[in-house]
Formats: structure tokens, sequence, C-alpha cells
């Protein structure tokens, strides 16, 4: 057996933010609230505080074990290893997505001549390399990354302010407390809850301190994502804001200040970098850790290769186009999400309150 | 030696795969500074003219010459295309400053624009729309002037500077879009003239085109256009003149500083009452005639005569727009869903009859900041 890696607890909570953050500020989330979109954030916090509360109990039944190896002992090794290949499956499934949004996105704003699959294949080499030098490195990159980032956004806040119009925000619930709610349900599956793929990484913190990753990662990575999302709706207008696909991007192009700082929208696209760079990592990571824990093998290093190849391979077929994909993503994904996001993970959790006693 | 192998290879990488695909020489693209849209009925298409910024040097440096390129097509996104046959290059629209509309375009519904110019990467959301009043909007790149030879620059001065002016607006193209996306479409738009000055025509922009669902439905001058402005808050600058102030041969003029409208909507038995607190902050830069008005007890009645013209002056604009167009081309239905969304979602299918009814009350202050650099007349001696 080689030497277990492990990362801190301050690491956990810079990955899991950036993970949540991922590809959830520069797409629009929680449409259907429009100008209330706020507080279905507030709520999908909420929601999430609470779902990830589980998340982290089936963790601390056995503390510093990996997740696949829990489910094992719960289950037997036969039944466990069933459950784990779902949730394999799930991680595999979003890092694809991920990967795909990642080339839209770039094919989109930047590069419309540039064949989708070169820009995938980049996204998909970079997190296979940073995923076989280990969580380690992810997290001291995350480190110094999140810094970065969160200094990008706040450089564009300011210079937006005098674009902002407070009046887009009112009124104030126009169409009922209904698709404040709706969009706070797909808020929770995209991205909050997406968070259980760490199930199988936070096992690798130094302290058992899961819920505090938890807790943290979400209370920080919420707040940026209701600034963001305040800042887009007091700027361009919910109407607006709810027709374009990458809404961050359209937002800081409209940053003028005289004639010489403007066009500064390209800090958005390296944001995204980083952030699906984050995200496709931890997917990529928990896809093979989760497969290598399946089939018992000692090491998940010579895997990330494959797994990261077919990942980019499913990223390319799963979708024809960017309408097919966002149009999946926001209509069928929140269902189809929520059994790998509650379902699962909450008969585990009474599994282990019954069994226990 | 297997370390500077993987040294060379790298920086060949570096070296060769620079950045994009589609890599493209500055001096091969043809970057559009503004672009006109004119509509044939008889082929049912439409006509582009585009003017493109051409670097030529010369003895003195770089200049920037314009050059035109017209092409027709059966879409918008065709006509752009059909441009190439012409030009030779494919046009460049990040740097595109104007869009100028025809009127006929615009009576037909200006939606085809729009969408195609906001769906596009290239193109910013922030250039603004002009309308070209007349024929056809290609003859805006007939007219020349000596101070700017791009045309398109030259209207977007016109349009940055009207804050010394507001006797237009400036409405860039998300302000269009989401002044027509709104449950009461309404819209705005400068409207550019072609004159005729000595033996050359000019660019005169004066005044306002208003639309009601994206269609235009009538011209107002630019006095109107100016107390439209101010009911917007849109008033950046500008001059209020008064002559023949309080019945004597004098005449003053005001400098807007700084203007400030707040507009607050308040039902009275189903009945609208819009309640506008209008705060101008002016100074007296012109005072002609014998009569010294920077005397206090002077001032005092000259500050209430301009308030009561102002307030008489928007009153009018407002009754007649409402009167003549019953549209509410002054933002004011926003509020009313802002201020009362229940009563804006009962009664969303009676606005018009609702605006028709409704009544503008105007609370005014005008605050004499100054009077420039002299503090008397010039008296004309005896």
């Amino acid at each position: 057996m080689m030497k277990r890696e492990t990362i801190s607890t301050r690491q956990g909570i810079y990955i899991m933010s950036m993970f949540i953050i991922g590809s959830s500020v520069i797409i629009g989330v929680g449409g259907k609230a429009k100008n209330d979109v706020w507080l279905a954030i507030i709520i999908a916090i909420l929601s999430s505080l609470v779902v990830s509360y589980i998340y982290s109990q089936i963790l601390n039944s056995f503390p510093g074990i990996d997740f696949i190896d829990i489910l094992k002992k719960l289950f037997g090794r036969f039944l466990g290893r069933i459950i784990g290949v779902v949730f394999v499956w799930f991680s595999f499934h979003l890092g694809s997505l991920v990967i795909r949004d990642f080339g839209e996105f770039i094919k989109t704003v930047g590069l419309p001549n540039t064949p989708n699959s070169i820009i995938m294949a980049f996204a998909a080499i970079l997190a296979t390399i940073s995923v076989r030098s280990g969580i380690e490195m992810i997290g001291r990159a995350c480190e110094v990354f999140f810094w970065l980032l969160i200094s990008i956004l706040f450089i564009t806040v300011p210079f937006l302010l005098p674009k902002m119009e407070i009046n887009n925000l009112r009124p104030f619930l126009y169409d009922g407390i209904k698709p404040v709610i709706s969009g706070s349900f797909s808020l929770f599956s995209f991205p909050f809850a997406e968070t259980v793929v760490f199930l199988f990484v936070l096992p690798y913190i130094n302290k058992k301190e899961y819920y505090k990753v938890y807790s943290s990662a979400i209370l920080i990575s919420g707040s940026i994502l209701i600034i963001t999302s305040l800042r887009n709706i007091m700027v361009i207008g919910a109407d607006t804001l709810s027709r374009n696909y990458f809404a961050s991007y359209t937002v800081v192009s409209r940053i003028k200040v005289g004639d010489f700082f403007q066009r500064i929208e390209s800090f958005v696209a390296i944001a995204f970098s980083f952030y699906a760079f984050a995200k496709i990592n931890v997917c990529l990571y928990a896809t093979s850790i989760g497969i290598s824990k399946i089939f018992g093998f000692d090491d998940y290093r010579f895997l990330v290769t494959p797994v990261g190849l077919l990942m980019l391979n499913y990223s390319i077929i799963s979708y024809e186009n960017i309408m097919q994909l966002f149009d999946w993503a926001a209509k069928i994904w929140p269902y189809y999400a929520l059994p790998f996001e509650v379902i699962i993970p909450f008969i585990i959790f009474i599994y282990i309150k019954v069994t226990k006693k | 030696m297997v370390k500077t192998i993987k040294l060379t290879l790298l920086s060949f990488i570096i070296l060769l795969l620079t950045s994009c695909w589609n890599y493209k020489e500055i001096d091969k693209i043809a970057p559009a500074a503004g672009v006109s849209f004119d509509y044939d009925e008889k082929k049912n298409s439409y006509i582009l003219t585009v003017e493109i910024v051409n670097l030529k040097n010369t003895s003195t440096g770089t200049e920037l010459l314009p050059e035109y390129f017209t092409s027709e097509g059966k879409t918008i996104l065709d006509a752009i295309r059909n441009m190439i046959s012409v030009s030779g290059r494919k046009i460049y629209w990040s740097h595109a400053k104007v869009v100028f509309i025809s009127e006929k375009i615009a009576k037909r519904g200006i939606i085809d624009v729009l969408d195609f110019i906001e769906r596009d990467t290239e193109v910013r959301t922030d250039m603004k729309i002009v309308l070209v009043k007349g024929k056809k909007a290609s003859e805006i790149f007939n007219t020349s002037n000596k101070l700017e030879k791009i045309v398109s620059y030259h209207v977007d001065e016109m349009l940055e500077n009207s804050i010394y002016l507001s006797k237009y607006p400036k409405i860039e193209l998300w302000d269009l879009i989401n002044q027509i996306q709104f449950d009461i479409s309404t819209a705005i738009l400068p409207v550019a003239y072609i004159v005729e000055d000595n033996d050359r025509k000019i660019i005169n922009i004066s005044g306002s085109a208003i639309f009601k669902e994206a269609k235009m439905i009538a011209f107002l001058n630019d006095a109107d256009t100016k107390n439209l402005l101010f009911l917007r808050n849109k008033v950046y600058g500008g001059i209020l003149p008064l002559n023949n102030v309080l019945g004597t041969e004098s005449s003053v003029s005001f400098e807007i500083y700084k203007s400030k409208t707040k507009v607050k909507p308040i039902l009275i038995d189903n009945k609208i009452l819009f309640k506008i607190n209008l705060s101008v902050d002016v100074a007296l830069k012109e005072v002609s005639g014998q009569i010294d008005f920077i005397e206090e007890k002077k001032l005092e009645s000259l500050k209430n005569y301009a308030q009561e013209k102002i307030k008489n002056d928007i009153l009018n604009t407002f009754y007649y727009v409402r009167d003549t167009y019953n549209l509410d081309v002054f933002g004011f239905s926003k509020l009313v869903k802002i201020n009362y969304p229940q009563f804006w979602k009962n009664n969303i299918d009676r606005w018009e009859s609702l605006f028709s009814n409704s009544e503008l009350d105007i609370d005014i202050k005008l605050n004499i900041i100054g009077t420039s650099t002299t503090n008397k007349i010039i008296k004309v001696g005896k």
C-alpha cells in the first residue's frame, strides 16, 4: 500500500467552492425565478446544508475510509459494489457534462471555427495530467486559483456599479412563490447537491471535519452566486438574462470605462477555465478512485487516462448541439440527478442510523 | 539529454501551435465602423451598407479612411455574407459603433434587425441605434464633414455628446431591447436628418422616433424630446432658454448641470396619478437686455417664472403624447408594475384606457447654483 495522500480542510473548502461555483457562474442559474433568483439561491443553500449533513454523516460512520469501502462494509461486498457503480456513473456523467459546457462556451464566445472536440480534448488532457499527479496537487492548485478568481469577481462588480439599476429587482415575488421554489429546486440539483461527488474525495482530508468542509464551501460559494446573480440582474435585467446562454459573459462585456478599459470579458472566460478545471478534476478523480476501489486495485492512477478519454468521448457523443445540451440540463437534469443526490444517500443514511443502534 | 529533447519539443509546441484555429492577420480583416439597414419591398430583401475603416499610411502618419460596400440578401446574415462578393474580405463586427435603421424598416418592425445583431457574438450590445429619416438609411454615408471622415464615428460623437444638449436620446442596443421586451412595449430612438448645407450634405440629429410594439408610429420634435427625457430622468445637461422673461424684452439662458427626476405613481380610485419630483441644478449663463436679474428679488421671480415655464412645457408634452398616441414612452408603466404588482397583474389588459386617463403632477425645484464668471449684466452706456 502506498502512502495515503491527504489535503487540508482548507484546501477541501477551496476545491469544493470552486466546484460549486463551477459552471453555474457562467451559465445562468435558477432562470425560472427571474428577478427573485437571490431568494431561490438562499432556499437552495439552506436545503443543501441539510442534504450535505447526510453526506457527512455517511462519511462519519467510518471516518477516513473510502466511500466505496464504506458501502462494502455496510451492504456487503456485492451490493456495496452495485451502489458504488451508481455513484461512479454519476460523477462520470457530471464530468463529461462539464467538459461539454466548457467546450460550448469557448466555441460560442471565443473560437467559433475551432472544432469543439479540440477544446474539450485539451480540457480533458489537462485534467488527466493533474489527477494523475494526485489530490494533493489539485488541492494546492485550487488554493492559488481560488483567490485569483475571487479577485476577478470583485474587480467586475465595482466597474458595473454605474450600470446597475436597482429597479430591475422589483417587483418582488411578482409571479408568486412558485417559480422561486422551482428555481431553487434546479439550483439545488445544479450545482449545490452535485457535491455528492465529494463523498469520494473527502476521505482524503487530514482532519475528519466533513461537515465543516461542506457547510463552509456551500456558504462561500452560495454567497458568491448571490453576488453574481444580483449583479447580472441589476445590470441587464431578468428578461434579457433568461435569453442568454452565458449570462456573466454578456454582463461583463458591458464594462466600459472611457475608451481604454473595456472588453474585459475574457477575464470571465479565464475564470471559467479555472472553475471548469476544478470541477472536471474532481469528477475525474472521483470516477477513477471509485472504479479502482470497486475492483479492489491498490492505485487509481493507471485508470485516469482511460477514464479521462472515455469522459471526453461521452461528452462529444451525448449531445448534438448547444440547444439540446441546455434544454436537457434545464429540464431533465434536476430529476435525473435527484436519485443520486438525495434518494440513495438518504437511504444509506437511514440504513446507517438503523443498523448502528 | 531527455530533458533537452523535451524542452525542444515543448518550445516547438509553443511556437507552432499559437492560439486560434481560424487565424486571421490584422491587415486581412475589414473592421466595420457602422452599418445601415434598408429594405426593398419589391424584391423582399434587405440591403445593407457597411462602412469599413481602412488604414492608410500617409506621409503624416496613419489615416483612417472610410470605404463603403453595399449588398443584398434574403435575410440579414445572407446580406452580410454576400458582402464578401463585393468587399473581398469578411467583415469584422466587434468595433462597429452605430447601426442606422431606415424609416421603412422602422415602420415594418425592427425585431429582425435587433435579433441578428444581438445574437451574433462579434457584435457588441453597446452599439448605438439611430433611425434615419428619409428614403434610404444608406444615404447617411453620402454626407461629409471635415472633422471626422468616418461617418459612423461622427455620429457616435454626436450621440456621446448629447449629454450637453439633451435634445435627442442616446439609445444602446441592450437598452432598446429591454424597452421592447417590457409588458407594455414602447421604445424611443434618436432620429438623424440629412440636410443640405451649401453644396454638401450633413447629418443633423434631432428629436426622436417613438415605437409601439417594435414598430415606429411617430416622430417627436426636439422640444418634446427634451421634455420626454426629463420625464425619463435622462437629462444630463443642456440649455434652458427663456425669451421675453416676465413680459420684458430680456432673454436669459440657464445651463443645466444636474437633473434628477423621481416619478411616483399613485392610484386614486382606479385612476393613476404620476407624481413627478423634478430637481434641476442650473447656472445663469446668459442675460440679454437691460434688467439685472442677478439681484436677489428679481432672481427669485425669474426662478419662479422659469419653474412655471418648464413645468408647463413638460405637461404639454405629456398630454400631447398621451392624447395623440396614447403611448407610454416615458417608462411609467414599469413603475406602476413595480409599485403596484397586484394591480398591474389585474389591469394589464386595460392599460391603454388607464393611461389615457392618467394625470401628471409636477413638483419642480430649480436650484440656481451660480451665474458663471460675472455678477452683473453689461450695461449699455447712455
